[in-house]
């Protein structure tokens, strides 16, 4: 397979939209630190003489915290819900212009294992997800240290859950591994990297519209139905781990205040998000081998 | 059909349908080790469609193929002795010359510094060194179709499949890709040619096969083909000689045809036959002042068995001028 990553090494380095989203996501990461750290002290604003309640001004700590080490690392991962977007994107388009432009005749005249082919697609989306996950976790070490630096005042931030932290990572990249075999069966099975992404997005609609139909709630047991489906599943696995190894006690906590009675949401732990993304995963990618596998290529 | 040792490509009832139509229908034919094997047909007989059938770029309908005696199937390592242009060849429009052949170099396992060692004179081989670090997107077709070739030979493979390797071309490069390929020839690499120019399989190809709405029509080699259609001229110079060789053969029962506006006969015997037809009318006191081969052109072979009118050989407008023979 090592031919095939040299292969697409070559394609990925000249490709205009991978060199952007690999350079554009840890940038626009920099900058939404920068601006959530200005305005986070600013969004409320007093009379000098109105002392805040405590629980604003428990919110207003908090909130600055976010942007201080070691949580800032958690603040920079948070933001890969754009970086999924554009993985999809990528998955779509790397694998549906091979379709479009019949350059994958040439890959598969050059050499004709198929799942190789595929394979070398995925570690080679894999390694620009690494990429991107990695210079977002570097850049949460190192921004609230330059922050200061520069003079901000930034509060001391609660530690970080260590074994939390490594499972929020491990979602991040199980959610982004199964967003790519998603945008590549896609891609195969429309045949364009355009028309692959319209679906993409239409898909996820319907996903959101079939989750919020109201025959859900009739039933306690089929209330869980739409927490498994893909993009639900992703979401509020990213944000469970996200928040366990942030360690973030409960606002009620905070401010001191005993938590209503509610009804317990009907929220996927960790461990079991974890499994049903890792299954949607499988099920993808085990698709768009299948199909890579049978399909003409008569382009 | 046997297969051995020197058979390159063996098809075997090989058929692939589209939708409610058979694009290839239940083809045989065998391509042996050295061959420049002709794959003639006109447009939508269905000779790409065989052409990807046998890359393993789709999958037969029913039937199969074999390359070098491995199936043809995705991953069959046979495929990796096989360069190949099929149709309107594929690069990266934002990759130049020399990044899409290291590409296709890569891809097919070669190391990085043999894949710089192939690419210039690849590249050198159909004339595109000038342009080698231009951006594809900025080729005009023919400079696509010689990378298209010479992406084919990158490596010396034992097997070239070259689909319409001349379109596109000015003439100049036309008759360059001929050579081109005429010299892969001489060196000894098998050839499998699909082209519906005429001239270039007559020129190009020892082995001819004619493919009509799918199915193959004729197989064998060129100069069968061209020799089943062989006839005697035989101009005399008198329309009274002419008369006399023309009862001379009737009683013989041998075909001929006499020409009305010369004292000429077309008999229909291949060119071995021309020695006992010259002696035989010698006996007999009659003695043609020309005696010559018409062959006919594969074209005219090739527009008789797809149904069109064949372009007949006559004695003022021979349809085969390069190919006159004097036996006498």
């Amino acid at each position: 397979m090592s031919g095939f990553l040299r292969a697409d090494w070559i394609r990925f380095r000249h490709r205009r939209d991978v060199l952007v989203i690999a350079l554009a996501l840890p940038v626009l990461a920099v900058v939404g630190y920068a601006s959530g750290l200005t305005s986070s002290g600013n969004q409320f604003s007093f009379d000098p003489d109105f002392s805040p309640p405590p629980e604003i001004l428990a919110a207003m700590a908090a909130e600055r915290q976010r942007f201080a080490f070691p949580q800032s690392v958690l603040t920079l991962l948070g933001s890969t819900g754009i970086g999924l977007l554009a993985l999809v994107y990528l998955a779509v388009a790397t694998v549906g212009d091979e379709i479009g432009w019949s350059t994958i005749r040439l890959s598969l005249l050059a050499s004709s294992d198929r799942r190789r082919f595929l394979a070398s697609r995925f570690v080679a989306l894999g390694v620009v997800t690494a990429w991107i996950v990695g210079s977002l976790f570097v850049l949460g070490v190192v921004l609230p240290f330059a922050a200061k630096a520069l003079g901000a005042d930034l509060p001391t931030a609660p530690a970080i859950d260590a074994l939390g932290t490594v499972g929020y990572v491990a979602s991040i990249l199980l959610v982004a591994a199964s967003a790519l075999s998603f945008g590549i069966l896609v891609a195969l099975l429309t045949r364009s990297g355009p028309a692959a992404l319209v679906v993409a997005v239409i898909y996820t609609l319907v996903e959101a519209a079939f989750g919020s139909l109201p025959i859900w709630q009739r039933d306690d047991l089929l209330a869980w139905l739409p927490t498994l489906l893909f993009t639900t599943a992703s979401a509020a696995l990213l944000d469970q781990a996200n928040r366990a190894a942030a360690a973030v006690r409960p606002f009620e906590e905070l401010i001191g205040s005993p938590p209503p009675e509610q009804p317990l949401p009907h929220v996927l732990s960790i461990q079991a998000g974890m499994l049903v993304v890792l299954a949607w995963g499988a099920l993808f990618l085990t698709a768009a081998f299948l199909r890579m596998r049978r399909m003409d290529i008569p382009e | 059909m046997t297969s051995d040792a020197d058979t390159v490509i063996q098809t075997t009832g090989l058929t692939k349908r589209f939708g409610g139509v058979d694009a290839v229908n239940g083809i045989d034919f065998q391509v042996r080790h050295g061959d420049v094997y002709g794959f003639l047909g006109p447009n939508g007989s269905g000779k790409t469609t065989t052409i990807r059938l046998l890359l393993g770029l789709i999958s037969p309908t029913r039937g199969g193929c074999s390359i070098f005696g491995e199936p043809v199937l995705p991953g069959a390592a046979a495929l990796r002795c096989v360069g190949a242009l099929v149709e309107r060849p594929a690069f990266y429009p934002y990759l130049s010359a020399v990044d899409n052949l290291l590409l296709y170099a890569a891809a097919r396992g070669i190391d990085r510094d043999r894949a710089t060692r192939l690419v210039g004179p690849a590249l050198e081989r159909v004339g595109l060194t000038e342009a080698a670090r231009r951006k594809l997107a900025g080729y005009s077709t023919g400079m696509r179709q010689r990378l298209g070739i010479g992406t084919a030979l990158l490596d010396g493979p034992e097997l070239i499949v070259l689909d319409e390797p001349t379109n596109g071309l000015d003439p100049g490069g036309v008759v360059e890709v001929r050579q081109l390929i005429a010299s892969l020839a001489r060196e000894g690499a098998t050839i499998f040619l699909s082209s519906h120019v005429l001239t270039e399989v007559e020129q190009l190809c020892d082995r001819v096969a004619i493919l009509v709405r799918g199915r193959i029509v004729s197989e064998g080699s060129t100069r069968d083909m061209l020799g089943e259609g062989e006839r005697l001229f035989l101009r005399f110079e008198t329309g009274d000689e002419a008369g006399r060789a023309a009862t001379l053969l009737n009683q013989r029962d041998i075909a001929f045809e006499r020409l009305d506006d010369a004292p000429a006969l077309l008999v229909s015997a291949p060119a071995s036959e021309g020695a006992r037809v010259n002696r035989l009318l010698g006996e007999a006191g009659l003695y043609p002042g020309e005696l010559s081969v018409r062959r006919p052109s594969l074209e005219s072979v090739f527009l008789e068995l797809t149904g069109d009118r064949a372009v007949e050989p006559t004695a003022s407008a021979p349809d085969a001028p390069a190919a006159p023979a004097t036996v006498t």
